[in-house]
């Protein structure tokens, strides 16, 4: 038997892409320095629908030519008077972004062939908020990154699409700008499951994960530099939820991630989030990883 | 309870950015009183490239002294290869009506009928006022919960979580019990409320129960606050 259900029917998607003019694609967003936050930055403002998809492109967060520790956490900001006075408690807190490749659709040799790094949530946000972002680096002087935002929402179908209204962050280390660290084993093995943060205080209904990189330097080319790319499965009492999160670290600072679109799935109150990951190399790294979950 | 077709609307109307009645035909939302399952249909085929229009259904949740509030919207944008918009069925009765706006775009003819199937059998069949906080609240019995409800019906509930600020976080459980005879209440689902909610009238989809259900709200964080709900009983 098949269930004749709706589909969902977007009328609107409000973005802050501007027009192509140049490589600056989105909003600036400057995150401090040294583990501190820097000023937050306006993304959208006083969106004119409801918000039911938000999906969000980051770029830059990172540094193809020189040694800089680029572990950088982006807070999605939320003012629901439609100005810049941002709420306390951030829509969305402590994304990894750092790492990410500027997006140069310019020029041959910059950025093309490696997008942004995209995360997607199923959250429900008002008519007349604005939207911002604030972020931090553990790098000793600012980056400027891009934030792409697309914000999907006035559904004909109301009753077909489930968004929640809170994202929880999962594993984060906000002192050094980075998730939880893991050690993935080597040559395609899997490690050994290892807790995510702490056992989770409310259920969940959407997720994603996430990876960002070393925590010095020298993110690609410690011996042996052929490490990457890193398989990481995430879940629960030894159990993968969801798909494999592929991260590759390739050259300079900077890393790509396959993008994996909303992911939907119970994670009921309590449970342990677990990571474990497999990298190609002999000698792997230590990772930092996190996951968001949606209620 | 029998189907009556045309209960509210069966009018055209060329709508502009002003709420259009369609149930009482006029300039700004009514307040309808009368008690039934009802579901609209609009026809939309009018509108162009560049129209956006929205439809609303008000209701109140308490039956004395509550707030007209938006318990379901939808948006209907551009031209329509599927121009006829059929609303879910609600239980409405306290204060309801269903209206139609412009968002942009040309003001346009729309037509709207509103079909009603009654008498149902109460509005509200329950029904509480409380300031809920950690203690996770009956909606059946007004006391702490759960408890477990045995009057079989078809049911649809009403919450009013206007009181919800932001960091507020509090959760929504429905119970019930699948053996008839000895069986054990469980949760059906859960859901997380965060404030604050622009609109903050929450309805359940219409449930079957009767062996030994529930629906209860406990806060996780935040303040306890006020809430308001009702679980009307159609059948």
């Amino acid at each position: 038997m098949t269930l004749l259900t709706l589909p969902p029917d977007w009328g609107r998607c409000s973005h802050n892409i501007g027009n192509p003019t140049g490589i600056n694609f989105g909003s600036a967003v400057t995150a401090g320095a040294n583990n501190a936050d820097g000023s937050a930055a306006s993304v959208l403002s006083a969106l004119a629908h409801d918000v039911e998809m938000l999906v969000i492109g980051i770029s830059g967060f990172g540094n193809t030519s020189g040694a800089i520790n680029p572990c950088t956490l982006l807070d999605i900001l939320v003012d629901p008077a439609g100005g810049t006075s941002w709420s306390g408690t951030p829509l969305i807190e402590k994304l990894l972004v750092g790492g990410t490749y500027p997006v140069n659709l310019q020029s041959a040799t910059v950025g093309v062939g490696a997008p942004p790094l995209w995360y997607f949530f199923p959250i429900w946000i008002p008519a007349g908020t604005s939207i911002g972002g604030q972020a931090r680096t553990a790098h000793s002087s600012t980056i400027t990154g891009r934030v792409v935002i697309w914000a999907y929402g006035e559904n004909r179908n109301p009753g077909s699409w489930w968004c929640g209204r809170k994202v929880t962050s999962i594993g984060i280390n906000a002192s050094s700008s980075r998730g939880t660290d893991h050690t993935p084993a080597a040559s395609s093995s899997y490690s050994s499951w290892a807790s995510l943060g702490s056992p989770t205080t409310i259920d969940a209904y959407a997720y994603q994960w996430a990876a960002q990189g070393e925590n010095d330097t020298d993110w690609q080319s410690t011996t042996p530099a052929s490490a990457s790319p890193y398989n990481f499965q995430f879940g629960v009492d030894s159990t993968q939820i969801g798909p494999i999160l592929v991260k590759g670290i390739t050259a300079g600072e900077v890393g790509t991630s396959f993008p994996t679109g909303p992911m939907f799935r119970h994670i009921p109150a309590g449970s342990q989030l677990q990571v474990r990951g497999a990298a190609f190399g002999v000698s792997p790294q230590v990772i930092d990883l996190a996951a968001y979950l949606c209620s | 309870m029998g189907v009556t077709l045309s209960a509210f609307g069966d009018v055209t109307h060329t709508v502009g950015t002003t709420d259009w009645s369609f149930t009482a035909d006029q300039s700004g939302a009514a307040s309808q009183t009368t008690s039934g399952v009802y579901q609209g249909f609009f026809d939309f085929s009018a509108l162009a490239t560049g129209d956006v229009f929205e439809v609303r259904c008000y209701e109140k949740v308490p039956t004395s002294g509550g707030a007209q509030r938006v318990v379901w919207s939808a948006f209907v944008t551009g031209v329509q290869s599927e121009p006829i918009l059929a609303t879910p069925a609600l239980t409405l009765g306290v204060g309801f009506d269903w209206i139609v706006k412009k968002i942009s775009g040309t003001d346009r003819a729309v037509t709207g009928r509103i079909a009603r199937v009654g008498d149902i059998a109460d509005i509200a069949y329950y029904q509480v006022g409380e300031t809920v906080g950690t203690t996770e609240h009956s909606f059946i019995t007004d006391t702490s919960g759960p408890d477990a409800a045995t009057v079989p019906g078809v049911y649809e509930a009403f919450i009013d979580v206007n009181a919800l600020a932001a960091g507020d976080v509090f959760e929504l459980t429905l119970y019930e019990t699948v053996a008839s005879s000895s069986g054990t209440q469980r949760v059906v689902w859960k859901h997380v409320l965060t404030g604050p909610y622009s609109h903050p009238v929450l309805v359940l989809p219409s449930f079957i129960a009767g062996v030994g259900f529930d629906l209860t709200m406990k806060k996780i964080s935040g303040t306890d606050r006020a809430i308001n709900a009702r679980i009307a009983k159609a059948v």
